[in-house]
């Protein structure tokens, strides 16, 4: 194998290039479910002592009411105060005290616990995951002590954060319809206005085995493993009330949606956002290529033309912001010293017009398959990222073997679907444009 | 050990499918562990090239990619004049070569999808092992033929200026700036600020010669890991490496750095911000091979490491104060510190600043549990063996035995000597290091809310974000009078009746933005009641005013714009050779509000109020020359140097700060003429 590489390339086949191939073992995993729904999938790899756990629920800020927002994540916290059998902030301590490091996200379609441990602390990770799923403490002195730290959380990341509230302010104006229109971090009156008995209720909606895949990857065995899965998580109950799980595609907008944010900053930015499909939709991935083409490395287009070149920006992201029911592809850019924001927007979209109008070039094309093939092969280099991808793969997409198809799937992608996927998703009529200036200009 | 394993689980597995609707699992404990995993560690291979240069080699074949990182053995170096000089090195390091240039370099490197960077601390290249040859011819040359090109520094420099503006917003880079400033000082490399003024003066040769300096083999140290043998790591370092030249690099020395005698506030004036970041924290000496590091870890594990640690349960799980508190003691080569932090709500700053205090106190006084040291070395024991997952550790490991002159087998004694630390040993070092009564305050937030509830804590200073000090001097017994300043400064200039000789004036002046000369020319005739200004890029007219009389119109890019009335009553108000003079006239109340330094000076401050308005003029209490002007409509302007022409002193060096630019426009006056 390896010789006939060294061959080809010193014939200079173009043909070498443009298929990528996939010099990385295949991921080996196996799957099963439990009769009251939980999904588990397995992954060994014994090179390091150490497993990587993870419980994915299909939960996140989409799930929330309107007069409820932030639930999600507020879980999130609520989670690491304790169970029936586990003493309140025992959690966090137990996991380090054996070892292991832990910690969760929320987004607005799923909420993420990990841990990662010696191996010889399987059972007990797998038992406090259990607790956590069957009997989460949920108390008024948990909620009340969870309530401050997310209300800091957010003065941290959002409120006293220059450009901190871009996520928010972008969402609110891409989504009418869809509850994607509010961000995960939710509304802070909300949670004050929220009694006990709605979170024991969310609790009971949504942290059940049937909406949870559990992912354990490393130094396991694959016989003891399951029967550890089965010792702690068969005995849970299967949840009992209806799951809300909200499918509303965001109708296509038809005009362009602009708006100025006074902010504490010193530098204006623009950011356009672009409707996407849902992530399951065969152009996503030609989109996270065109992402790679705009933003990836120093020599991708935006960064080239704009940042190094141009010089209109102090840095520039394309961002897709992949979702269940359809996300957005967001373009970022922090303008350079001097340079307003209509010239930075101005640059930007000559650049998007001319993917639009001429494609890209098959030497640019053959650049973005060896970036891509770089990034596949890091994203499975821990055994948290093959759990993350196992169980992402599985949850969203349906086949958690996509771990071992994704190089496949990107090597579908023609530089013609590039284009045209630029053409059909870089829309002025259906994009939101928002301008972030410094607070001292609105006096103006 | 595995078939019994299997045995043991495969009857579980029977079990649990034959009990399933009655398992009984106890829940009220946890399940025991079993025997903790052997960790093997392996030594990285090593070898040293003729010029010096040390490699280190770890072969891990499970993914096939490579990454060689390099890292320097040097003492830091004080930029002084020209701080910023290594950060604009970083920045510019791989913008060219002298063969290629930054889109080729950058081109290249995507082309293979590899991922690099390169500054003066070290740098790396990953690549995948199929595009080996390629990704090493880049890596060389732009490690041994870098061009520093002048252009792309300009562009760098330019960045880092925005960068540093936007800074000025953000509540945490403020507190990292005035942490580092007071910890060690602003004369000690790590503690010097870079400034606007200081990224101006570096030069491409500057790069050159630090390149030229510090970037030898013979204080390098490589590290290649990953899919590949000995062999080729020895093959492709010579081929690559190979010509490096060795030469001496000069060392030097630091200036001393010493913890504050009692305890110091420091306070930081951020009116917008909503939460306070404090920090508290003082200089250590703590050597990356004192003995006593594994205990040290512990310690500083327990007092503030992570989530199950003392500080973050105290103000983030008790008390809500915070999202996060974390805090520790560090160790390094020349000057270590002790810091505590949190990002806490603006009402609870002085409570959570009396929480931390409490937390150092309280970790001297023989208060650590045996469980709490249990829980930490498990803790610290796990990480180390987490980290492990990744072959980079095996050659940091390899690098830090080399480069701190530690023990051959330090690493692999580390879990044993870990699992050895007393309590007792904890308790004296918790003594030697943790000591309140030493210790900086630092907060960055809404100080209107809270300073008059922090002084119980330390002498209190009030910094700008630069970390200088702002004096509010005691006035009660300046008897100079507001007409008083202002005359003396009408005779710092050249007296009234030299400037009433004079009712025409002319000025060009010059100021650069983002590389482009902008030109400024105004004129003013007082008896004709006439006045322009006229503002060009590159000899295009970018805006232009022109008065006649009480009429106003003003053009930008030639489109009439609209004058607000605030504008328009402040040029009316401007119309004259010295608008101070008609500050001595019953329109204009004069208030003296303090003495402030302006540009390291002590000036009078002024405030001017004329017809509702409010303005603030600074009057050097020396010279009595007028520093610095600042209103809400023209934003803030300081004087910063004087010239005589035709014996009238005028300011020929100004700084412009206005709502309409984020960055300072430096104005400089080329030509100046009265009639």
């Amino acid at each position: 194998m390896k010789r006939r590489l060294k061959i080809m390339t010193l014939l200079g086949l173009g043909l070498f290039l443009s298929q990528v191939t996939m010099a990385q073992k295949a991921i080996e995993f196996k799957e099963f479910t439990l009769p009251n729904g939980l999904q588990v999938i397995l992954h060994q790899d014994n090179s390091t002592p150490i497993a990587a756990v993870s419980l994915l629920y299909h939960v996140g800020s989409k799930n929330e009411s309107t007069e409820r927002t932030g639930f999600a994540h507020f879980f999130e916290h609520l989670l690491f105060e304790g169970t029936k059998n586990i003493g309140r902030g025992e959690y966090m301590k137990k996991v380090q005290s054996i070892g292991g490091s832990l910690n969760a996200f929320t987004s607005n379609d799923q909420t993420y616990y990990y841990e990662i441990v010696p191996s010889n602390e399987l059972e007990t990770v797998l038992y406090m995951e259990s607790e956590r799923l069957l009997h989460a403490k949920i108390d008024t002195v948990g909620v009340n002590t969870q309530r401050e730290v997310v209300k800091e959380e957010k003065r941290m990341r959002v409120d006293n954060q220059p450009y901190g509230t871009i996520l928010e302010q972008i969402l609110k104006r891409s989504y009418q319809k869809s509850p994607y229109r509010w961000a995960p971090i939710g509304s802070m009156d909300h949670l004050n206005a929220a009694q006990l008995g709605e979170f024991i209720d969310f609790y009971k909606t949504y942290y059940v085995p049937n909406n949870a895949t559990l992912t354990i990857a490393g130094d396991i065995d694959y016989a003891q493993a399951e029967a550890w899965v089965k010792k702690y998580f068969a005995e849970i109950p299967r949840g009992t009330k209806e799951i809300v799980r909200p499918n509303i595609l965001e109708p296509k907008r038809t005009a362009e949606i602009r708006d100025i944010i006074y902010d504490n900053i010193q530098l204006p930015a623009v950011i356009q956002a672009y409707n996407l499909p849902p992530q399951k939709h065969a152009d996503t991935y030609a989109l996270s290529m065109l992402s790679t083409y705009l933003t990836g490395g120093k020599s991708s287009l935006l960064t080239k033309e704009i940042v190094s070149k141009g010089e209109k920006a102090l840095q520039v992201a394309a961002i897709p912001l992949d979702l269940e029911d359809g996300g957005l592809f967001l373009l970022y850019g922090i303008a350079n010293l001097g340079v307003d924001a209509k010239d930075l927007e101005d640059a930007i979209d000559v650049q998007i017009e001319n993917v639009r109008n001429q494609g890209i070039t098959q030497a640019d094309f053959e650049k973005l398959k060896a970036q891509v093939e770089n990034a596949v092969v890091t994203s499975n280099a821990t055994m948290e990222g093959v759990a993350t991808n196992l169980a992402t793969n599985k949850v969203f997409f349906g086949d958690a073997n996509l771990v071992n198809k994704e190089l496949e799937n990107y090597n579908k992608v023609t530089a013609a679907d590039i284009q045209r996927v630029a053409k059909t998703y870089f829309t002025k009529e259906g994009r939101v444009v928002l301008y972030y200036l410094p607070k001292t200009a609105e006096k103006n | 050990m595995t078939i019994i394993r299997k045995v043991a689980c495969l009857s579980l597995v029977a079990l649990s499918l034959a009990q399933l609707a009655q398992a009984q699992v106890d829940r009220t404990k946890y399940p025991t562990a079993q025997a903790a995993p052997v960790i093997n560690i392996k030594d990285a291979e090593t070898f040293t090239l003729a010029n010096g240069l040390r490699v280190f080699v770890v072969s891990n074949h499970k993914l096939p990619r490579v990454t060689i990182s390099f890292s320097f053995l040097k003492t830091p170096y004080f930029e002084g004049e020209k701080a910023g000089l290594t950060d604009l090195y970083s920045a510019v390091f791989a913008s060219g070569t002298k063969t290629k240039t930054k889109d080729q370099l950058d081109e290249s490197i995507d082309r293979i999808g590899a991922r690099l960077s390169v500054g003066s601390s070290g740098g790396y290249i990953s690549y995948l092992k199929k595009y080996e040859p390629a990704a090493l011819a880049i890596f060389s040359d732009i490690l041994l033929n870098p061009s520093f090109p002048e252009d792309e520094l300009k562009k760098e420099k330019t960045k880092l200026i925005s960068a540093l503006a936007s800074s000025k917003d953000s509540p945490d880079e403020i507190a990292g700036n005035v942490v580092k400033a007071l910890l060690y000082s602003k004369q000690h490399p790590y503690g010097e600020l870079t400034t606007e003024k200081t990224l101006e003066n570096i030069t491409s040769a500057d790069l050159s010669t630090y390149y030229q300096t510090y970037f030898r083999p013979n204080i390098s140290y490589v590290s290649i890991v990953g899919d590949i043998t000995l062999a080729d790591a020895k093959k492709l370092a010579n081929a690559n490496f190979g010509k490096w030249q060795k030469k001496d690099v000069p060392s030097h020395t630091l200036v001393e750095v010493k913890a504050p005698a009692s305890p110091q506030v420091a306070l930081v004036d951020k009116p917008s911000a909503v939460q306070s970041v404090i920090t508290v924290a003082y200089p250590i000496q703590l050597a990356l091979n004192d003995p006593n590091l594994p205990a040290v870890s512990l310690l500083s594990y327990i007092f503030g490491g992570g989530s199950s640690s003392r500080l973050f349960l105290n103000l983030r799980e008790s008390k809500g104060y915070t999202y996060g508190a974390y805090g520790g003691v560090s160790s390094d080569r020349y000057v270590g510190d002790v810091t505590a932090s949190a990002s806490v709500r603006t009402e609870v700053t002085d409570s959570a600043i009396h929480e931390i205090i409490h937390e150092i106190k309280h970790i001297r006084e023989n208060s650590i549990t045996a469980e709490e040291l249990k829980e930490a070395k498990a803790y610290l024991s796990g990480s180390f063996g987490r980290s492990l997952e990744s072959p980079n550790t095996l050659a940091n490991f390899a690098q830090n035995i080399a480069k701190n002159n530690l023990p051959a087998d330090y690493y692999k004694n580390y879990l044993k000597n870990l699992n050895n630390v007393t309590l007792a040993q904890l308790q004296e070092l918790a003594v030697k290091y943790f000591t309140p009564e030493k210790a900086h305050i630092i907060v960055v937030g809404n100080t209107a809310a809270f300073a008059d509830k922090v002084a119980r804590f330390g002498k209190v200073t009030n910094y700008d974000a630069n970390a200088n000090v702002l004096v509010k001097k005691d006035i009660s017994n300046v008897t100079i009078t507001p007409a008083e300043i202002i005359r003396k400064y009408i005779d710092a200039i050249g007296g009234e009746e030299k400037i009433k000789s004079f009712s025409k004036f002319t000025q060009t002046s010059e100021a650069e933005i983002q590389g482009m000369k902008i030109q400024q020319k105004q004129s003013l005739d007082e008896k004709a009641k006439t006045y322009t200004l006229a503002v060009s890029m590159n000899g295009q007219l970018l805006s232009e005013i022109n008065i006649v009389g009480d009429k106003i119109t003003m053009k930008a890019m030639g489109k009439e714009q609209p004058v607000d009335a605030a504008l328009k009553k402040s040029l009316l108000s401007s119309m004259s050779l010295s608008k101070d003079l008609k500050y001595l006239t019953a329109a204009y109340k004069l208030t003296l509000k303090g003495i402030e330094p302006v540009n390291g000076q002590d000036a009078y401050h002024l405030e001017v109020a004329h017809d509702g308005d409010i303005s603030h003029e600074y009057y050097s209490v020396e010279s009595g020359l007028n520093l610095k002007s600042q209103s809400t409509t023209t934003g803030e302007i300081t004087y910063d140097e004087y010239a005589e022409v035709q014996g009238i002193k005028i300011p020929v060096k100004s700084t412009v700060n206005t709502p309409a630019i984020p960055m300072p426009l430096i104005m400089i006056v080329k030509e100046t003429l009265f009639q």
